[in-house]
């Protein structure tokens, strides 16, 4: 080796033979198309049977009083919700792939800030509706005796608090952390451009 | 261009680029498909403002940044101090190539994949397009990690 003209030669020589071929990535691609579809149907599905699950509860149930009607109605609500949070991450675009490399970590940490936020609300509104609308779909089986109303609803408040003050502040710090390691690799990265 | 030709021509540079980057075969391998998933994804945005391997060679660099989110910083591979010995045996030039692929994963993120595509002779004009930074900030960076590389070479008595 005499100069760095040897150095570029050695480079070319590694051998790239074990790529898949043309017809294999081809392959890959399709079952790529697949997968991402079979997702969005077995989403779809998931919501149908939902769906006909709810009916059909509603249907059998007899003599049911607002409060329950109004409790499952709460409940689908917060599953369509849920679905529609899920499948918007299953079609979000990935076209920030084409920036140059700065504006695409600067994005990367953007998104992953606004996301990480923007995730954390929309939990906190699917559990505040889930919560309500548990409230009101077990008064009815619970309103059969003062004691089963004043156990029930003692019981279903400490599961509220739980997870309200503990199991979710927990969850924020987790993701916190995650967040806060994750822009500390972005910003050294995003440093090293600007490093000579 | 038609995608199997983009392929066959693009395929072996970005997977060297990728390799450059992460010193793994497997997973330079997987880096590369997935680049082309992506270019294949993404081939109704491209409009010929850049040449296609301008933005082939911006989508690979994006996906290897983008591999911290998926694992953790995989740490720098320390230079050997000598060749290793189970290496002994291999062609002389595949000992070399791992010595300059270890030198390669010395270097910072960001320097790894500006060497790679140097030696892929991505021109450093566009190189610097592709980074995000000036024509003469790469053209620092180029001097300086050549210079680091033909340090090591000469230290290991490879110049």
């Amino acid at each position: 080796m005499d100069n760095f003209d040897d150095i570029q030669a050695l480079w070319k020589t590694e051998k790239a033979d074990q790529l898949p071929n043309f017809q294999q990535l081809n392959q890959r691609i399709a079952t790529h198309k697949k997968k991402v579809a079979l997702k969005m149907y077995s989403l779809l599905g998931i919501l149908i049977l939902l769906t006909f699950v709810m009916i059909w509860v509603t249907y059998v149930q007899r003599n049911m009083m607002w409060t329950t009607l109004l409790g499952e109605l709460l409940i689908f609500i917060t599953i369509f919700y849920l679905f529609h949070l899920k499948y918007k991450t299953l079609s979000k675009k990935k076209a920030e792939e084409l920036l140059s490399n700065e504006s695409y970590l600067n994005k990367l940490k953007e998104d992953y800030i606004k996301t990480t936020r923007k995730s954390l609300q929309e939990k906190r509104i699917g559990f505040l509706i889930w919560g309500v609308a548990y409230f009101f779909f077990l008064y009815e089986p619970l309103s059969k005796s003062r004691t089963y109303l004043i156990t029930g609803y003692s019981i279903y408040l400490l599961v509220i608090l739980f997870f309200w003050f503990l199991y979710r502040p927990y969850m924020v710090k987790r993701q916190q952390k995650k967040t806060a390691n994750f822009i500390t690799e972005i910003e050294s990265l995003t440093q090293q451009t600007h490093e000579n | 261009m038609e995608f199997s030709n983009i392929y066959r021509e693009y395929s072996p540079k970005i997977y060297r680029i990728c390799l450059g980057y992460i010193n793994d075969p497997e997973k330079a391998k997987d880096l590369t498909q997935e680049t082309f998933i992506s270019v294949w994804q993404n081939r109704s945005s491209f409009r010929n403002e850049a040449s296609i391997g301008t933005w082939i060679y911006r989508i690979a660099s994006n996906k290897c940044l983008r591999f911290i989110q998926y694992e953790k910083r995989f740490p720098k591979t320390a230079l050997p101090f000598s060749l290793p010995e189970e290496t002994t045996n291999q062609p002389e030039t595949e000992q070399k190539m791992l010595f300059l692929r270890n030198c390669i994963a010395e270097l910072n993120e960001i320097d790894r994949l500006i060497i790679g595509m140097y030696l892929e002779e991505v021109p450093q004009e566009k190189i610097a397009h592709i980074i995000g930074i000036s024509h003469a900030n790469i053209r620092v960076k180029v001097h300086r990690i050549k210079e680091k590389l033909a340090e090591k070479f000469k230290a290991h008595g490879q110049f």
